[in-house]
């Protein structure tokens, strides 16, 4: 078994490109232009949620510090 | 039983501070969803443009988009949210105008509505509609659901401006419409740059 074991998990990493295909962004695109296009989509879809949570927290950090500039005094003291 | 609480330092609590009115919280929450919805439409239209060939997109048998009036009609869009960036301050400030800025805020997004109507109906007379091309599908789907947005937003303002007729407008309530119909303006400029030009 500990000898099949690296031979098995080979033969796994072998399989992954072939299961990449499946991405949208790595394997619909026929044409360079609709391969940008599937990447570009790709990328705004992944990172636009994740800077407007950003956004958010970077705004609730600045929201605090305004507001409540005395907030953690005591503890801090 | 009833317990009556009598110690002064329990009773002199200052009141909660808040970071941020309710009703703006809850909608920054709607406008983050609505941003996704609109950016899941523009990618598969992206993607459907992407894959025409060459020279055939738009379609060449479908009217062309009315890119110059729709341009006039956006500066009127973005005026009327500036009117409501001036209608804020004034309310903030209990200012006497902020009524009126309210209300040519409205007529302006309502002026924008009106005309993005007048224009459907000349592309529909021309041959431009749901199921004619993927461009009809694509451009009523997109723009018919920001008319949508546009809509609900003004019925909101509408709604704060006789709040406020009636001296019952909160800070919360007009900073939810405030943000919705912000959300409807900048939403408006991508739609525009990706679907006319």
């Amino acid at each position: 078994m500990k000898r099949t074991a690296p031979i098995l998990i080979l033969l796994a990493c072998l399989l992954w490109p072939v299961a990449a295909q499946a991405c949208s962004a790595c394997g619909a695109g026929r044409e360079d232009r609709n391969q940008k296009a599937f990447l570009s989509t790709t990328l705004l879809l992944s990172f636009l949620p994740l800077g407007m949570i950003g956004g958010g927290l970077w705004w609730l950090n600045g929201r605090v510090r305004e507001r409540f500039p005395d907030e953690f005094v005591d503890r801090d003291a | 039983m009833v317990m009556h609480i009598t110690d002064p330092a329990i009773l002199e609590l200052p009141r909660r501070r808040k970071l941020t009115e309710n009703g703006v919280l809850g909608m920054a929450l709607v406008v983050f969803v609505e941003v996704m919805f609109f950016a899941g439409f523009i990618s598969a239209y992206l993607i459907v443009e992407s894959a025409a060939l060459p020279g055939l997109w738009p379609p060449p048998n479908q009217p062309r988009l009315p890119v110059e009036r729709t341009a006039f009609n956006s500066v009127v869009l973005l005026a009327s949210g500036v009117v409501l960036a001036f209608a804020q301050r004034s309310f903030l400030r209990r200012g006497a105008g902020t009524r009126r800025l309210m209300g040519i805020a409205i007529l302006l997004g309502a002026f924008f509505v009106v005309f993005q109507g007048a224009e459907w109906l000349a592309l529909i007379a021309q041959g431009l509609t749901m199921t004619s091309s993927q461009l009809g599908s694509f451009f009523y789907l997109i723009v018919g659901a920001h008319a949508v947005h546009a809509v609900a937003a003004l019925i909101g303002l509408g709604f704060a401006w006789r709040a406020l007729a009636s001296g019952r407008l909160t800070a919360s309530f007009f900073g939810a419409a405030q943000l919705f119909w912000y959300f409807v303006v900048l939403m408006w400029p991508v739609i525009y740059a990706l679907v006319y030009l």
